[in-house]
């Protein structure tokens, strides 16, 4: 697999091997911690940040493993994290920074509403519908179990559907 | 999007670029690897309760070995104002080693060409004559003393709680600058006469000190330690905790430096290049780097060693590098491989409560006279 051979380039130190892996898992990072946050600047710093992580880690990485979940653990983890710490947080110190990136296009009018569902429920929604993990794969990325991930995806589009109605 | 995308490019190929790889050490710097080693040996000792006599013998023999056993003399011209935080006072230090203390000063900076020095009290922002004697006093709450500008025509910045103000170095003509400046060192532009640069919190700000017109303002959302200059004016590093921000003369984002895990503790640029050196702590202990910011990946360690740094400075002529290292009680005077090692430091700037003194000399090793 190529990705297999990015990772073991990167682990040797070539930036074009790891350029190859971040061209690859930027745009799905970004877009799931844009839907999970609905901040466009906080999306691009845990994006980053996750990748700044995931360089740390680089080294003891087992390349047998997909890179996917790995990254998109850290970006929810992080995401839900920020979520939850900005209604903490007084909202001046986001009006001066870098130039927000243009919020991306959300795919149809039920992706659109995501951001009235709590953090966790918003994590879950965003896991299974636009990075596509099964509720299993959802359950061990956030260490959550099973049945909590498949209620919190039921609550989460039943409280969607309700601001459809 | 890609605005975004491209942004967080830039900074994670950097951040790899500089990383330190955890597999076996490449360098043949012996320095750094018997540093590694003792560190390994400090967290080791320090995980039991009963290594912790082990760690403060280890602590004790930190340190690079053949110090010379006091300051006899600076390897370079120049002299040299240290400020030991919390009332251990101004020291005077001149090439031959000869010290003295100038007063309870909280902070001293040199004029531009080393004729006077600007130094603060807790209430008085003081001129003065180093051989001589204070030359005038203003009655003013100011940190961060800056002095800058021509042998005939000079400012001082500094800041109060209500702001940046600027006077000459004649004490004439105080005014407030800017009442939103922040906490955190004003650093005057080295190209442009009486132009300041400072953080408003918000923004990183460039301002003529005389006209009050704004050069640029540089939308930086980070809280800075410190600002400095390349001594050409193209570069002004903005030094926070976890990262720092070199902008170019425009006020644009030229690179950012990230520390992947490690704090920034100073930077400062090597005189006459656009080598930045920067100060790091790390789990493992500390490191000093320069930083080629014109070029992306290229950063070269200079010294690594268990436990904390402190401030370091160059000298004049760019050809040394003194750097403190509060663990091993030791000043550190780097020119390429050759160390040579200053020991006793606490001895020699003592504090009146007698704690270890936490000495500043950044910026103040300064030309002759």
């Amino acid at each position: 697999m190529a990705e297999r051979a990015w990772i073991r380039g990167a682990q040797r130190g070539s930036v074009a091997d790891l350029e190859r892996l971040f061209r690859e898992h930027w745009p799905r990072a970004y877009r799931a911690a844009h839907l999970v946050t609905g901040d466009a600047a906080a999306a691009e710093d845990i994006a980053q940040e996750a990748f700044l992580a995931a360089i740390r880690n680089l080294d003891r990485f087992d390349r047998r493993r997909p890179f996917a979940p790995w990254l998109h653990r850290i970006v929810v983890n992080r995401a839900i994290d920020w979520t939850r710490a900005r209604k903490l947080r007084a909202e001046v110190e986001l009006g001066d920074w870098l130039p927000a990136a243009p919020t991306p296009e959300l795919d149809g009018s039920a992706l659109g509403r995501i951001g009235e569902l709590a953090p966790e429920h918003r994590a879950v929604v965003v896991l299974r519908y636009v990075l596509e993990y099964t509720p299993g794969e959802i359950a061990e990325l956030l260490d959550l179990p099973r049945g909590t991930v498949n209620s919190r995806l039921r609550r989460g589009l039943d409280r969607m559907k309700e601001q459809e109605a | 999007m890609r605005d975004a995308e491209e942004r967080a490019w830039q900074v994670v190929r950097q951040a790899f670029e500089e990383r330190v790889p955890t597999g076996p050490a490449r360098s043949s710097n012996r320095l750094l690897l018997a540093g590694v080693a003792l560190a390994v040996v400090v967290v080791a000792a320090v995980a039991s309760p009963p290594g912790r006599a082990v760690f403060q013998k280890v602590r004790e023999t930190v340190g690079v070995s053949h110090a010379e056993p006091a300051l006899f003399s600076l390897p370079a011209s120049g002299r040299l104002l240290v400020v030991s935080s919390d009332g251990g006072g101004a020291w005077l230090v001149r090439a031959d080693g000869f010290k003295r203390r100038l007063g309870a000063y909280t902070d001293a900076e040199w004029s531009p060409h080393g004729l006077f020095a600007v130094a603060t009290t807790p209430h008085q922002l003081v001129a003065l004559d180093v051989e001589n004697g204070v030359r005038w006093t203003l009655p003013r709450r100011a940190s961060w003393p800056r002095w800058e500008g021509t042998r005939v025509d000079t400012r001082i910045a500094y800041v109060t709680p209500r702001g940046l103000r600027v006077v000459a170095g004649d004490g004439t003509g105080d005014h407030l600058l800017d009442a939103n400046a922040k906490n955190a060192p004003p650093a005057w532009d080295p190209a442009r006469l009486h132009t300041v640069a400072y953080s408003t919190g918000r923004a990183i700000m460039l301002r003529n000190a005389d006209t009050r017109t704004t050069v640029w303002r540089a939308p930086i959302g980070v809280r800075p330690s410190d600002l400095t200059w390349s001594q050409d004016g193209r570069y002004l590093a903005v030094v926070a905790r976890k990262k720092i921000v070199v902008l170019d003369a425009r006020g644009h984002v030229h690179r950012t430096v990230t520390t992947l895990g490690a704090g920034f503790v100073d930077a400062a640029f090597e005189p006459a290049t656009h080598q930045l050196a920067v100060s790091l702590q790390t789990t493992l202990g500390s490191e000093l780097r320069l930083v080629d910011v014109d070029r992306p990946g290229h950063a070269r360690l200079l010294f690594a060693g268990p436990g904390a740094f402190g401030d370091f400075a160059w000298s004049p002529d760019g050809r040394w590098l003194l750097l403190t290292w509060p663990t091993a009680d030791q000043w550190l005077f780097l020119r390429g491989s050759h160390v040579h090692a200053v020991a006793n430091i606490r001895e020699q700037f003592p504090r009146a409560d007698d704690r270890p003194p936490s000495l500043q000399l950044a910026g103040r090793w300064c030309c002759t006279r």
